[in-house]
């Protein structure tokens, strides 16, 4: 038997299924028809109609289901566009670091060290920034304003050395910069394993602790020094502009670090490695605040003058710090040539010999110079906050020697600022701006914190001054005969 | 000499145009064999459900009587069309799985299982005429048995074989009127058929000995 004979008997049993017969109700058929009836009547002339009319042509054509779909995304947009106007769209967006800044900056910073160091960065990033130098390690004979006046002291403190800066160093950008010298690098290891000393044996732990926001020094570019071939002088010459490229480095550049260093903020201790380095790691804003700080912490006599920085705008800090800070660092082991390199060496072990011979007492001595500076900060010394500054953190400090170099500050210069500034007190009077010029007699110190000029006292027969670079200020107080013949005598054994 | 009656397409473009009387004669030509279509494919689970799947069906007719073109294929595989789509949908509501490809679900490729032919020797030859007597009772339980074995086939398979055995659609306008491809509008019928065959010969066997 084949398929289809048995496909004819399955449509045979179709044809006599129960439901063959089916069809469906009368009324249900009426009510079909009676529609499609109504439906025809409609059809036509009523269609015809509403083409006529526009407004129903309209409707029409807006009832279509594509139209009618735009018209509504277009209707959605418009809501939603209306409920944003006005608001800034970034609203639903994570804070950024800038958002986050603005509103630090519309609440006082408290005495928090990592957040005023943050809004000392932003403070130095809006402060005015010398033209931007394409490399950093470029050097070029550039002309100094400081030699070309011979009648102008020749002191690394420089107020005006922003724009003279910018000027010097923009010519610099087509220098390529030559290999790094064999002395310079070694002596820049020497004080970088110097410095890791010091930030390991810092007794403050606060300080220690300070959220450091910027790169180490060995993620920056290095200072490079000249060829050997040339003369000293030559050599530090170039060396000074070298530091003052450093220095001058765009703006932007650094910002950019900022933003990376700031995206990081660990808190590490921040040690000096290169002049650029500790220039960007503590602004002058950020110092004058931070400095600040530490000296309310450190002394109650400094608290007023703490709160004056607080309330000083932060772009009126920067205007004193960074010439000097490029014209200090004209003289730094980094960018010695050999000959200064080796002497950079040789000074460099010094400081590593004196940081840990007076390692075990640098504590109780910060401790009892802090002690000291808060007995005696009931009258407004111009000596008291930087003796209180340098009890906070020593290793920080140094002093620029009569050659330009630059040395860690010993424990005797504290002790001779000590006495100074005991045997002053009372007697210091406000001289203003005057300019003065060094004579050979002066017992001078030229205090540098990290890389910046931070005050100078200079010793004149029984006069001693005082100018802030800090703060902008000069004092003037003179001393007793014999006070100031033992100062003066003390001040020359420690210059040897 | 008579005029012929016009075709389906004539008849509907008539009706496009206003002519309600040409859509009284559209329903009365298609009704029987759709309102019998619709209510074989939702079987006895949703027999009740057969009224208005009919009267939507029609319903779509009237409304689509504007767009409605002849485009290849006749005013009655789309009216088929129209309802296959219904019933999918009341289906669906249902809850009740639609295998859209049942050919996979039965294993393509395999031949189907065929019955022992002994059994279908039993059967009375299909009757031209109208059956009398003891043969119309077993075509009528044979109808019967049919229908339940039809509920037990898929919807894809039920509907090819309704539309091909008893709508008459040619195996091209099954495939069109379930918008598959000719060859699995084929395999589905063959699949249909096979699975029938067996239901039916192994049911009717005992009943003719």
């Amino acid at each position: 038997m084949s398929d289809s004979e048995r496909d004819a008997w399955l449509r045979e049993a179709l044809r006599h299924a129960p439901d063959a017969a089916a069809a469906p109700p009368r009324d249900l058929s009426e009510t079909i028809l009676a529609q499609a009836r109504a439906a025809a009547r409609a059809g036509g002339a009523p269609r015809t109609a509403r083409r006529r009319n526009p407004v129903l042509a309209l409707w029409d054509w807006l009832a279509r289901p594509p139209v009618a779909a735009g018209f509504a995304s277009i209707m959605a947009a418009t809501l939603v566009g209306v409920m944003w106007w006005g608001r800034p769209m970034d609203e639903s967006l994570p804070p950024r670091s800038d958002v986050a800044f603005l509103r630090k900056q519309q609440s006082p910073p408290q005495a928090d060290v990592g957040r005023a160091t943050q809004y000392a960065d932003r403070a130095y990033r809006d402060a005015p920034a010398a033209p931007p130098a394409p490399s950093v390690g470029a050097i070029a004979p550039a002309p100094q304003p400081a030699r070309q006046q011979p009648n102008e002291e020749r002191m690394p403190f420089n107020d005006k050395a922003p724009t003279n800066a910018a000027k010097v160093m923009t010519p610099q950008a087509a220098t390529p910069p030559p290999p790094p010298s064999k002395p310079a690098v070694e002596a820049k290891e020497q004080q970088r394993k110097l410095e890791a000393a010091n930030d390991a044996a810092r007794v403050d732990g606060a300080a220690a602790a300070r959220p450091s926001p910027f790169p180490r020094g060995d993620e920056r570019a290095t200072v490079t020094a000249p060829t050997p071939a040339k003369k000293l002088d030559s050599d530090a010459k170039d060396a000074k502009a070298s530091d003052r490229t450093l220095d001058a480095a765009p703006a932007d550049a650094l910002a950019a670090r900022d933003d990376k260093a700031l995206a990081k903020s660990k808190p590490t201790a921040a040690p000096s490695a290169t002049p650029a380095e500790v220039l960007r790691s503590e602004p002058p804003a950020a110092f004058g605040r931070e400095g600040a700080n530490e000296l309310a912490r450190a002394s109650p006599s400094a608290a007023a003058e703490g709160e004056a920085a607080k309330r000083a705008p932060a772009g009126a800090m920067p205007q004193a710090t960074p010439a000097p800070a490029a014209t200090m660092q004209a003289a730094a082991p980094a960018a010695a040539p050999p000959v200064l390199g080796e002497r950079a060496s040789a000074s460099v072990e010094s400081r590593e010999k004196q940081a840990s011979a007076f390692k075990p007492s640098q504590q109780a001595q910060a401790q009892g110079e802090i002690a000291l500076a808060q007995r005696q900060g009931a009258g407004a010394t111009p000596l008291a906050p930087i003796v209180a500054a340098i009890a906070s953190d020593p290793s920080r400090w140094s002093r620029s020697t009569a050659a330009g170099s630059v040395v860690a500050l010993e424990p005797g210069w504290r002790d001779w600022l000590a006495q100074l500034d005991a045997a002053a007190r009372g007697r210091w009077q406000s001289i203003g701006a005057t300019q003065e010029h060094e004579r050979d007699g002066d017992a001078m110190l030229r205090l540098v914190d990290g890389v910046r000029a931070s005050a100078v006292v200079r010793l004149d027969g029984t006069t001693v001054r005082v100018d802030a670079i800090e703060r902008g200020e000069r004092w003037q107080a003179t001393l007793p005969p014999a006070a100031a013949e033992r100062l003066r005598v003390a001040a020359e054994r420690l210059a040897r | 000499m008579a005029t012929p009656d016009p075709s389906d397409d004539a008849l509907m473009k008539a009706y496009a145009a206003g002519d309600a009387d040409a859509f009284e004669q559209l329903y009365r030509r298609h009704q029987a064999a759709l309102y019998r279509f619709v209510r074989r494919l939702l079987g006895n689970a949703l027999a009740a459900q057969t009224d208005e799947v009919f009267q939507d069906t029609w319903l779509r007719v009237v409304h689509a009587r504007q767009r409605w073109e002849p485009q290849g294929a006749t005013f009655r595989t789309w009216l088929f069309t129209l309802a296959h789509h219904r019933v999918i949908d009341v289906l669906r509501r249902s809850g009740r799985e639609i295998s859209s490809d049942a050919i996979e679900a039965a294993g393509e490729g395999d031949e189907p299982w065929q019955p022992d032919a002994a059994a279908w020797q039993h059967w009375p030859a299909p009757a031209g005429a109208a059956p009398q007597g003891d043969e119309l009772a077993f075509w009528r339980r044979a109808g019967e048995r049919l229908l339940d074995c039809l509920e037990q086939l898929p919807l894809p398979q039920r509907s090819a074989f309704l539309l091909h055995h008893d709508d008459g659609l040619t195996l091209d306008e099954v495939a069109r009127a379930l918008e598959v491809g000719f060859e699995t509008a084929k395999t589905r019928l063959r699949y249909a058929m096979s699975k029938l065959r067996t239901c039916m010969g192994a049911y009717l066997e005992p009943v003719l000995r």
